[in-house]
């Protein structure tokens, strides 16, 4: 159903079945990729939350929501991740020494993951309830891609088959 | 929404800014200051070597040469501030242009460098580049990196003739990294200019031996041994000397101080 609002409806507990609830708690999951590849790169992660966003992304707004929160963030963190194993690849195999500048930049980045984990935790949980959750920053930008009415589409809620045009 | 969207970026990123600097701060790095080895064993370590490498490769003494060198490394000395090591610097008998630091101290000047440089102020700057990787710390670290901490803790009590043979040609072929050459190059000009020695000296002996490169190759294991020589002249001859700055040459008789290497090879 087309809302008269810029942007859609967001979806109360309620509404939604477990499948999709389990569906949006997923996209949290995909931090772990890299870990069930036995690989320790950030961008396996990325590669995993970016297929999980586009394989899932049209099972309804809330999981589309949950897993380009997960992916967008996923992205800059790992972004980060990878400038911290380079340096270390650097450090390690190159023969480079530490520096001052690599090791703040080491911890910052051994800080942002914790949090990021914990966060990600958070939201899984969150989404398993059938609840929004937001982050700084990609909480909005996700709300965004998801719930946005476009006016050329049609809005389709929560519902994966609708009606054919002009009907 | 999208005013919203920024400030909350800019928020995460002044976040891990502030995460960054403070980390920054607290220095938890590290530390360079430090040796990781005891100064007594570095030393013990180094005259080890030292004997080891005299074995193969005679020492050079001769009157014109012994003075040049009490006078260049005296007024490159009297220009250190608190140094934990007792600089001796050794002239030894091979054709090879090259120079290197033992750990403790001992400085090795191999006698084709003194018959390469052109002027002893050519030679205080190899000099003084040395020195630098001795206080910066770079020649441990760099050992221990390729041989491992405790091959070198176990060589310094002497006994492995052969351990010490192969830590003497480690010591020769020594590569430091992009980031400790260019410390050892701003120690040494910082040296250089505190004892009235022209900076950029360093500039134009890299440019000679950049020059006769092609028809030195296997001689000049300077050059191997250092690479990037290119923007290493570039640094030396943008290294900023205060203007009116007063240099002094030193009073020695080069040419007659290299004859005397070939005399005493006789």
């Amino acid at each position: 159903m087309t809302n008269e609002n810029r942007y859609a409806p967001i979806p109360q507990p309620d509404e939604l079945p477990l499948r999709i609830r389990e569906d949006a708690m997923g996209a949290y999951l995909m931090m772990f990729a890299a870990w069930g590849v036995g690989l320790p790169l950030p961008l396996i992660n990325v590669i995993a939350a970016v297929i999980y966003y586009f394989v899932n992304r049209n099972k309804g707004r809330f999981v589309r929501y949950h897993a380009h929160q997960s992916m967008a963030s996923q992205v800059v963190v790992g972004l980060v991740n990878a400038g911290a194993i380079f340096g270390l690849f650097r450090v390690f195999f190159l023969e480079q020494d530490w520096s001052r500048y690599f090791f703040a930049y080491l911890l910052t980045v051994i800080v942002i993951n914790i949090i990021y984990f914990v966060f990600s935790i958070i939201a899984a949980v969150k989404a398993r309830q059938g609840r929004i959750y937001y982050y700084w920053f990609f909480g909005k930008l996700a709300y965004h891609a998801a719930f946005v009415i476009n006016d050329d589409t049609r809005d389709r809620g929560s519902a994966i088959n609708a009606p054919p045009d002009n009907m | 929404m999208r005013g919203s969207i920024l400030k909350e970026f800019a928020a995460l990123l002044a976040l891990s800014a502030m995460l960054g600097v403070g980390f920054y701060a607290l220095d938890f790095g590290p530390d360079d200051s430090d040796t990781l080895i005891p100064l007594e064993t570095e030393t013990r370590l180094g005259g080890l070597l030292m004997d080891q490498l005299l074995v193969t490769t005679p020492e050079v003494n001769s009157i014109p040469l012994d003075d040049a060198m009490a006078t260049i490394s005296d007024r490159l000395l009297r220009g250190l501030k608190d140094s934990k090591y007792y600089y001796r610097f050794i002239v030894v008998d091979t054709e090879t242009v090259n120079a290197y630091t033992l750990p403790g101290g001992t400085i090795i000047v191999f006698s084709g460098l003194i018959e390469f440089t052109k002027s002893p102020e050519e030679l205080a700057a190899v000099l003084a580049h040395e020195i630098g990787h001795a206080e910066k710390n770079h020649v441990t670290k760099k050992l221990i990196k390729q041989v491992g901490l405790e091959v070198l803790m176990g060589s310094s009590s002497g006994g492995d003739t052969l351990l010490l043979s192969e830590l003497v040609k480690t010591m020769a072929s020594l590569v430091f990294d992009r980031a400790q050459e260019q410390q050892a190059d701003e120690f040494a000009m910082e040296l250089l200019l505190t004892t009235k020695i022209n900076p950029r000296t360093i500039a134009s002996f890299f440019r000679r031996v950049r020059e006769k490169q092609s028809s030195l190759e296997t001689e000049l294991e300077l050059l191997s041994n250092h690479p990037e020589t290119g923007s290493r002249i570039r640094a030396a001859l943008q290294y900023n000397v205060p203007p009116n700055t007063q240099f002094e040459s030193f009073a020695i008789d080069w040419e007659r101080v290299q004859k005397s290497l070939v005399k005493s090879a006789d």
